[in-house]
């Protein structure tokens, strides 16, 4: 049984056909790469698959029986499905610590009045989650935690990234969605995340991401799913599909699969 | 320098506040103190709206009309209850907090402008009502309001000296101080803010946005609706005019100009905008320019508001 299962997914935006049926498994743990040339529709896929937008036709189907589709993006997070955003929605004016701690307090249970009173029930789960982000910051070395009490605004964009990754593992994800991690990253700071990316699968996290550097889709991905104007066409392993006449076709151009 | 003034002011402010009255020239300037007290109070509950969570309200002081007419209704000849204070107060916060739900579930969709257009609708609306509930059934006794209002008691203790109302509405805004820090900073405060900053990365990250607004409407109702119980109490009438849209607009000025989301600088934008005009009295017809000219200055000189929120490194300190 697959962790996530999407059937037939379709999206129409007026007369455009932006999915255009598209299917896909992810096993637990598994680190699966979904590229395609700008406008093919990945992210359109992140956000029906999270329910950011609502989908045309299709099932999204967490462990074999949950259909998630139609129902809102808290709840689908709360199944177990976070993400980061291609071009970075960062609580700017929260500190770096309450950025995670948004996250964290998915499954906090204290209500408005224990925490009115100050009860000693809210207190302490308040700070097992402070103590629960700064490990989730911690996951990036010396990158994050330092800075814990800046503001998100301030930091670089190397870590704004890695903000995202440790704000969407906050909600104890089994699957993360990851948009193009790696764009705007020099060379050592791509290498520095496909290592941050494979520890987060030993985690017990299977990944889903959209990448474009061919680098780090080659070093991290079990399975790549290549698409072209809302159709996948093609799936493998990234030796396969590199050789993909379809995707040297739509995607890498005729004779430029070096990477 | 700015170090300590962030740590020991609060506390400065706090004696300033608890030995103002005793300084005081007159039982006038007693009143106007009263009255920051009050407004204070509203600039709170509307700094949990607009400030924490982003929630543009026009239509606030609607919250506080309605808590000042339950309470006229509840503790006045009017329709002959005369409940004592505490119950009477109790009745107020869940009154208000539904109102507060009521008029936010319908807004929850909209945003920014948008939402600003509506709350403000709502505000007029219950102004309306107000002015016109005394026909065919006396309810709100229209523009004339109710009087002979009951004053606050405790254990056979009334209430009816402005020095005695100061102290107790200093009581409630040190309270109320309490609750917003706390609310800030538990993972309330923190999905309030994650929804102001970015809604759909909020509920990316599992905020659920429709439950964290309506918190947001129903805490800042209830705030002002005490606020506006007190206003009874202390008045011992209430007047439709009490709940102007210029009331609104006041108590958005003070938020504004104290600092977004700060719950200290929402204090000092209630001290301002109260006290300025009285400190201007002296020139007459100018003093609304005066006034004016002021905001237009601060705001210039300090567009992030006096206060801006406090910045993270202090706050995470406070909440190990």
């Amino acid at each position: 049984m697959s962790l996530l299962e999407v059937i037939g997914l379709r999206k129409n935006f007026g007369g455009i056909q932006a999915v255009r049926g598209f299917d896909i498994a992810i096993e637990e743990r598994q680190i699966v790469c979904l590229i395609g040339p700008n406008g093919s529709g990945k992210t359109t896929i992140f956000n029906l698959i999270t329910g950011l937008i609502p989908a045309t036709a299709g099932r999204v189907i967490i462990d074999g029986r949950r259909d998630i589709i139609g129902r809102k993006p808290h709840a689908i997070t709360a199944m177990g499905v976070a993400r980061t955003f291609q071009n970075q929605r960062l609580f700017n004016h929260m500190t770096l610590l309450e950025n995670v701690l948004v996250g964290c307090a998915r499954s906090a249970k204290a209500g408005l009045a224990s925490i009115l009173l100050g009860l000693p029930g809210a207190r302490a789960e308040k700070l097992q989650m402070i103590e629960r982000a700064r490990s989730l910051l911690a996951l990036f070395g010396e990158r994050l935690l330092p800075q814990a009490d800046d503001l998100a605004g301030s930091l670089s964009y190397a870590n704004r990234r890695r903000l995202e990754i440790a704000r969407a593992l906050a909600t104890e994800p089994r699957l993360l969605l990851l948009d193009e991690p790696a764009a705007g990253m020099n060379p050592t700071e791509s290498r520095e995340l496909m290592t941050d990316i494979l520890r987060v699968r030993d985690r017990g996290v299977a990944i889903l991401l959209i990448e474009h550097d061919m680098t780090v889709v080659r070093g991290i991905s079990d399975r790549v799913v290549a698409l072209d104007y809302g159709v996948k066409i093609a799936d493998g392993d990234f030796a396969e599909i590199r050789r993909h006449p379809k995707v040297i076709e739509a995607y890498l151009g005729r004779g430029t699969v070096d990477a | 320098m700015t170090e300590r003034l962030t740590r020991y002011g609060p506390f400065l402010l706090a004696l300033i506040a608890l030995v103002a009255p005793l300084l005081a020239p007159n039982d006038y300037v007693i009143g106007v103190l009263a009255r920051i007290c009050l407004y204070a109070l509203l600039a709170l509950g509307l700094n949990i709206v607009v400030g924490f969570a982003g929630l543009l309200d026009l239509g606030f002081v609607a919250f506080f009309g309605i808590g000042s007419y339950v309470y006229a209704f509840l503790a006045s000849p009017h329709f002959g209850l005369h409940l004592p204070f505490a119950a009477v107060m109790l009745v107020i916060i869940f009154t208000a907090a539904g109102s507060g739900v009521l008029i936010g579930a319908p807004t929850l969709r909209l945003r920014g402008d948008y939402l600003a257009i509506v709350t403000l609708g709502f505000g007029e609306i219950t102004y309306i009502c107000l002015v016109n509930l005394d026909r065919p059934v006396n309810i709100t006794g229209g523009p004339n309001g109710l009087l002979s209002i009951d004053p606050p008691s405790f254990l056979g203790f009334v209430i009816d000296h402005n020095i005695e109302y100061y102290y107790l509405f200093l009581l409630t805004l040190g309270l109320v101080v309490l609750l917003s820090r706390r609310l800030r900073d538990s993972r309330i405060g923190w999905a309030w803010r994650a929804i102001r900053e970015d809604e759909i990365a909020a509920e990316a990250m599992g905020v659920n946005t429709t439950m964290a607004k309506l918190q947001a409407f129903a805490v800042g109702a209830s705030i002002a609706g005490f606020a506006g119980g007190l206003l009874a109490s202390w008045q011992r009438s209430v007047f439709p005019d009490n709940f102007l849209l210029q009331e609104s607009i006041n108590i958005l000025a003070m938020v504004i100009l104290g600092g977004l989301g700060s719950v200290l600088g929402a204090i000092l934008g209630a001290v301002a905008i109260v006290s300025l005009p009285e400190i201007f009295r002296d020139f007459a017809l100018y003093r609304l320019l005066a006034f004016g000219l002021i905001l237009i200055l601060v705001m210039i000189l300090r567009p992030q508001g006096l206060l801006a929120p406090r910045s993270g490194a202090r706050r995470s300190a406070e909440t190990k």
